[in-house]
C-alpha cells in the first residue's frame, strides 16, 4: 500500500500516478479501513482477471522485459509471471484470495510518502516532489501555486500513522521516499516510533537519499534496524549529473556516496543505486553501470520515466538512439554473465547483482528498440531547459555538446 | 485460466522427471528423493541443484513444491497471511 505526499492512499506502490483528489485521504479514512474495505473493488477486478488501468506503467515495463512493480510485489505473496497459475494456487494466501477481495488482514508492506521537502531539483522531477523546484516553478511562472502541504506537516496525521503501523506486528517492509528523506522531520519521528516500538528489530526499512546530505541523528536511528535498504540517487558519473540533478555536484555526491557506502557495508545493508533515466542522462548512463559492476551493486529505477514527457528517453531521435543502443549493447556483450537462469525478479538478490544488471540494460535496450520515435517533443524541452537556465545560469551544450545541433534545431 | 475462480475450479500437478523417467503428483504434495537422483520438476533443475540440502541421503521437501522453491531460490519474502 501507498500513502503519497498529500495524504492520498493507493492500492499499490507502482500505480500510475493519478489527482491526489481523486483518491481517499488519510484525513479522511484511517489506512486500515482504506486496505480492508476501499481495497475490496480493486482486489475482485483482479481477481476477476481485470488489467486495471492505473496498472499501465507496469506492463509497459514488462513489455520491454524490465522487472515491474507488479512482478516484485507478486513474488513476495508467491507469485511469478512464469509458472502463473501454479505458483498462484500454491501461494500462503490463496485461501484468502478465495474470499473475493474481502479481508481482515492488515497492510505488510508500504511505500510512505513524506512530502516534498527537498534541497534538490532534479531536472525531470515535479513540483510535488521537490519543495525546491517548486519555489522555482512558481518563481518562473510555470506553476501558480506550490502544491498543497503534505499530509506529515501535519503531527496529528503522522501520530495516526505511526499508531496504524505500531498496531500491525507482521509489517515486514516499509519504504520511504521524499522529497529527500533524510532531511524531512517526519522521517526521523516515524524511525524514532519504530524504535521505541521495538519493530526496528522485526521491520526491514529502505529509503532512498538524493546524496546531498548526511544527518548523525539520523545514521544513530538507521544503524539500529535489523535490516536496512539504502537506495542512492544519481543519473551518471559524468558531469550531466550536475546538470539534470542540479544543484548537486559530483565531488559532493562522490563523498556521500563513499560515506553512505561505508556505512552501509558495515552494517550489511542493502544498497543500490537509483536512477532515472531520461533524454538528458542517455549516454551517460553506462558510468553508472561500470561503477555498480566494479562495487556489486544493483541498479533499480521505478518504472520507464513518463512525466515531464519530454524528459522521457524515447524523446531522443532514432539516429541518436541507435548510437546510445549500440554502446549498450556493446557492454552487454563485455560483460558476460551467466544468463541461463529464469528472470530475476527479486532483483535485491546480491548474489546475482551482475545478471541483474545485464538484464536492467537490457530492457532500455528494448525500450529504445520499441518504442516510438517521440523526437517531436524536442521544443517542448528546449523550452523548459532555456526557462531553467535563466535562474540557474549553467547551459545544456557545456554537458551535451554533441547534441548541439540537435538543441539549436528546436529553438535553443 | 480467466480468473479467480477459474484457477480454483482447476486441477493443477507436478511434473517430475527422475533419472529420465516421467512421473507426477499433486501440486501441495510433500516430496522426497534420493539425493542421487537427478531431478526436475515443471522442468525446474532440483538434483543435483540442491543436492547439498540433503540429509541422509534424501532431499524432502515438506511443504508446497513452489513455496519451497520459493526460499531456496532466493526469492526473498514469502508474505503469509496472519489473520486468517
Amino acid at each position: 500500500m501507498r500513502i503519497g505526499n498529500a495524504g492520498n492512499l493507493e492500492y499499490c506502490r507502482w500505480a500510475n500516478e493519478q489527482d491526489p483528489k481523486l483518491s481517499e485521504n488519510i484525513r479522511d479514512i484511517t489506512p486500515v479501513d482504506f486496505f480492508q474495505k476501499s481495497m475490496v473493488p480493486i482486489r475482485a477486478a483482479l481477481l476477476d482477471g481485470e488489467a486495471l488501468p492505473r496498472c499501465g506503467e507496469c506492463y509497459q515495463m514488462e513489455q520491454h522485459h524490465k522487472v515491474s512493480g507488479r512482478q516484485k510485489q507478486l513474488l513476495k505473496v508467491g507469485v511469478r509471471l512464469e509458472h502463473f497459475e501454479k505458483t498462484l494456487a500454491s501461494s500462503p494466501w490463496v485461501k484468502e484470495f478465495a474470499r473475493g477481495g474481502t479481508t481482515d488482514e492488515l497492510p505488510q508492506d508500504w511505500q510512505i510518502e513524506l512530502g516534498n521537502y527537498c534541497n534538490s531539483a532534479c531536472v525531470f522531477c515535479l513540483p510535488e516532489f521537490s519543495s525546491k523546484l517548486a519555489m522555482e516553478h512558481r518563481q518562473l511562472g510555470l506553476i501558480a501555486q506550490l502544491p498543497p502541504p503534505s499530509w506529515t506537516d501535519d503531527p496529528d496525521l503522522v501520530d495516526r500513522f505511526i499508531d496504524t503501523l505500531t498496531q500491525s506486528p507482521h509489517i515486514q517492509y516499509l519504504h520511504f521516499i521524499g522529497g529527500e528523506t533524510v532531511i524531512t522531520p517526519a522521517f526521523k519521528t516515524i524511525l524514532s516510533a519504530l524504535v521505541s516500538s521495538g519493530m526496528n528489530r522485526t521491520v526491514a526499512i529502505g529509503f532512498t537519499t538524493n546524496l546531498t546530505v548526511w544527518r548523525d541523528d539520523i545514521e544513530e536511528l538507521l544503524v539500529q534496524f535489523a535490516s536496512v535498504h539504502l537506495g542512492m540517487s544519481l543519473e551518471s558519473f559524468d558531469a550531466i549529473n550536475d546538470y539534470v540533478r542540479w544543484p548537486v555536484t559530483l565531488p559532493t555526491m562522490n563523498q556521500q556516496l563513499n560515506r553512505w557506502t561505508t556505512l552501509a557495508r558495515k552494517h550489511n545493508w542493502y544498497i543500490t543505486l537509483r536512477t532515472t533515466p531520461t533524454v538528458l542522462s542517455l549516454s551517460r548512463l553506462l558510468t553508472v553501470y561500470d561503477y555498480a559492476w566494479d562495487q556489486g551493486i544493483s541498479v533499480e529505477s521505478c518504472n520507464f520515466l513518463n512525466r515531464p514527457e519530454f524528459m522521457r528517453p524515447a524523446v531522443l531521435p532514432l539516429e541518436y538512439r541507435q548510437q546510445e543502443l549500440n554502446r549498450m549493447n556493446a557492454w552487454i556483450a563485455q560483460h558476460s554473465t551467466d544468463l541461463s537462469h529464469s528472470k530475476i525478479v527479486n532483483i535485491r538478490d546480491p548474489n546475482v547483482f551482475q545478471q541483474q544488471l545485464v538484464q536492467d540494460l537490457q530492457s532500455y535496450v528494448a525500450y529504445l528498440e520499441a518504442e516510438s520515435d517521440q523526437s517531436w517533443r524536442w521544443p517542448d524541452l528546449v523550452q523548459y531547459l532555456k526557462k531553467l537556465e535563466t535562474r540557474r545560469g549553467n547551459s545544456i551544450l557545456n554537458y551535451l555538446p554533441e547534441y548541439e545541433e540537435l538543441f539549436r534545431s528546436a529553438g535553443y | 485460466m480467466k480468473n479467480f475462480l477459474d484457477l480454483l475450479a482447476t486441477e493443477h500437478h507436478l511434473d517430475l522427471v527422475i533419472n529420465g523417467g516421467q512421473s507426477v503428483a499433486g501440486l501441495h504434495d510433500h516430496l522426497t528423493f534420493s539425493q542421487n537422483d537427478t531431478v526436475t520438476v515443471d522442468g525446474i533443475e532440483i538434483l543435483p541443484r540442491y543436492q547439498y540440502m540433503a540429509a541422509e541421503g534424501v532431499l524432502q521437501i515438506n511443504q508446497p513444491f513452489y513455496c519451497w522453491y520459493h526460499t531456496v531460490s532466493g526469492q526473498g519474502w514469502l508474505l503469509e497471511p496472519c489473520v486468517s
